[in-house]
């Protein structure tokens, strides 16, 4: 609104330049009769002299240019009219006979033009009032133009400064990973040695003059040796969980069953008359990685041997069955997990978890909530509802020992918790496990109540492989 | 039993005590040597001062050797070891705490016969002794050059 008011109202600061007197009267004459603006005009006849004056910036408010003049002509006028007063709203003044400059000119930046003797005092105003209106756009546009280019170029400076700065993290990230390298390497040579030495001359001490010291002296040895043991089978453990924290694991699909059977045919601790451990077969083909998995199930058969009530035998139970995902969620006050049968969760023969999460124990608990699901076994299933790309599906490690109170359920995966003191253990051992897992893109859990034994849990994916 | 001198190469003293202490409670009495760093071990092997009496300093029959040395590693000492023409077939079992792969691949690549990882327990650091006993003492067989080497001079001390 304000500016309109300007171009109106306010005295508007013309430059006239045309050699001709006449002409140049005639339009400041006629333009003296206007009542909508008042025109302050300047008027020179050379180039020359308009040069001079325009050396001075913000000196008019629009250039009035007769493209024939003594010491320039046509084309070369306006060019270096434009050039030399860039900001400068400028009308150029044609002969009836030379009206394609005009045209020629407002193609090459110049706002408008006048054919001379054919424009009568609205016209002459008008002309002015959009040349100088559109200059104001033009350059406004111009601005926007050169604000967005600068702040393209700034996005392209902050992508380089961001490409900079991943590449300097990564770098540092990899010294990091070297260093921890490093690290785990002199743990396990400079700091065992010392550890080696203390057991090795307390045995030897023990051995030697045991019986020769005070009352005491055995058992005072007998501790060293039992914490310098301890103390090693810490800095095992930290080793242990910083290999897993750091390897990157590749994914293969594996045999639970086999890989566990050979666990439990390895280690004499796992096998009968001490233990007993009934896998309930089958159990599917996961995708992990075998080396983690191995860890994972030797420290969860190892706990589940080591945490049991004094002259009770170990019994574990191990089945599988479909993960709670995101079609099945486990209800509250649901029945306690139990293996589901052959022929319904597991394709005869094969280990594939063919349709699991549909035909598991919970998908009939899931049928009577969603009457639109296909029914059990119902042929097609998957073509009506597909599975998730991935089904997990959720190994249980069931024992006998003396469970984990509710509190402290969420404490146990944490890094050297134990809760009693009374039994041998380091607390990385399922610190190990819950970290394995989750780099599978799995997750661990348990059920568990004192006296009852626990229940822990391992969602691990399952392989994508066709069903036949 | 192979009357052989054992020359082993460790910097760290408790395991050299250690070893020495197992030596004897498994009834080794073969002469046992040894130097503590790697540059030591080069000069034994060679002959050069202060180990040029072989009288004191017998050539050895057999060679424990840590890894982790100062001067010369272990694997600088084997690679040196295997250009010697008179040496070059004198058995070496790397005896180090280490278990990285990498160094295991590094010692056999220079040459190594066999690699054992100290053990932390003195049972079992006694069984690992014995079974070295066992195959290069009684078992093995070393090429007669050597053996004529290790033995006269060790016979003429």
């Amino acid at each position: 609104m304000e500016h309109k008011e300007e171009i109106v109202k306010a005295s508007i600061r013309v430059l006239l330049v045309e050699d001709s007197p006449s002409d140049a009267a005639l339009l400041q004459e006629s333009l003296s009769e206007v009542q909508l603006a008042e025109f302050a005009f300047t008027h020179v006849e050379t180039w020359k002299e308009a040069h001079q004056l325009l050396a001075k910036p913000q000196s008019f408010d629009v250039l009035l240019l007769d493209l024939t003049l003594p010491d320039t002509t046509g084309r070369e006028t306006f060019v270096r009219a434009r050039s030399e007063a860039p900001y400068l709203p400028i009308v150029v003044l044609t002969g009836e006979a030379n009206e394609a400059d005009g045209l020629d000119a407002v193609r090459h930046g110049i706002q408008d033009y006048l054919v001379k003797g054919q424009a009568d005092a609205r016209r002459i105003v008008r002309v002015i009032g959009y040349a100088i209106e559109r200059k104001r756009v033009e350059d406004a546009l111009k601005h926007t133009e050169e604000a967005l280019r600068q702040s393209e170029r700034k996005l392209i400076e902050a992508n380089q400064d961001l490409e900079r700065r991943v590449a300097e993290r990564t770098a540092s990230l990899e010294e990091t990973i070297n260093d921890l390298e490093d690290f785990s390497h002199s743990i396990t040579h400079d700091l065992r040695a010392p550890l080696r030495a203390i057991s090795a001359f307390a045995e030897i001490l023990r051995s030697e003059c045991g019986e020769c010291g005070r009352p005491g002296a055995q058992e005072h040895i007998d501790r060293i040796i039992t914490a310098a043991g301890r103390m090693d089978k810490l800095i095992q453990d930290v080793l242990q969980y910083s290999r897993v924290a750091r390897t990157q694991m590749d994914l293969t699909p594996v045999d639970a069953e086999k890989l566990l059977r050979g666990i439990i045919q390895t280690y004499p601790a796992f096998q009968p008359p001490q233990v007993g451990i009934s896998i309930q077969a089958p159990l599917p083909r996961v995708l992990g990685n075998e080396a983690a998995l191995t860890q994972c199930f030797s420290n969860l058969l190892g706990n589940a041997i080591k945490f049991v009530a004094p002259g009770r035998r170990p019994e574990i139970r191990i089945w599988a069955e479909p993960a709670p995902g995101t079609l099945y969620e486990l209800q509250p006050g649901a029945p306690a997990p139990h293996p589901f049968p052959v022929a319904i969760g597991w394709e005869e023969g094969g280990r594939r978890p063919r349709e699991a999460l549909v035909h598991g124990p919970n998908a009939a608990q899931g049928a009577v909530e969603a009457p639109n699901r296909p029914a059990v076994g119902q042929a097609g299933a998957q073509n009506t509802r597909p599975l998730p790309p991935r089904p997990l599906v959720r190994l249980w490690f069931a024992d006998n020992g003396v469970g984990i109170p509710k509190e402290a359920q969420e404490r146990i995966f944490r890094m050297f918790q134990r809760l009693d003191r009374s039994y041998d253990g380091t607390g990385v051992g399922l610190t190990v496990v819950r970290k394995a897992v989750e780099k599978m893109g799995g997750k661990v859990g348990l059920e568990s109540e004192p006296g009852a034994g626990s229940r822990f849990w391992l969602d691990l994916q399952t392989p994508a492989e066709p069903v036949v | 039993m192979s009357e052989i001198t054992i020359l082993y190469v460790e910097d760290e003293e408790t395991d050299v005590m250690l070893l020495q202490h197992v030596f004897t409670r498994v009834g080794i009495t073969n002469l046992l040597k040894t130097v503590k760093d790697g540059k030591a071990a080069k000069d034994y092997l060679a002959g050069n001062p202060p180990y040029n009496d072989r009288r004191l300093y017998p050539l050895p029959g057999l060679l424990l050797l840590d890894l982790n040395l100062p001067y010369w590693s272990g694997v600088e000492v084997l690679g040196w070891l295997r250009e010697q023409p008179r040496l070059r077939w004198l058995p070496v079992v790397i005896f180090t705490s280490s278990r990285r792969p990498d160094d295991v691949v590094k010692a056999y690549e220079a040459g190594a016969n066999g690699y054992l990882v100290k053990p932390n327990s003195l049972a079992d650091l006694t069984t690992m002794v014995q079974s070295l006993r066992d195959f290069w003492l009684l078992q093995n067989q070393l090429p007669e050059s050597l053996l004529a080497e290790s033995m006269r001079i060790s016979a003429a001390a």
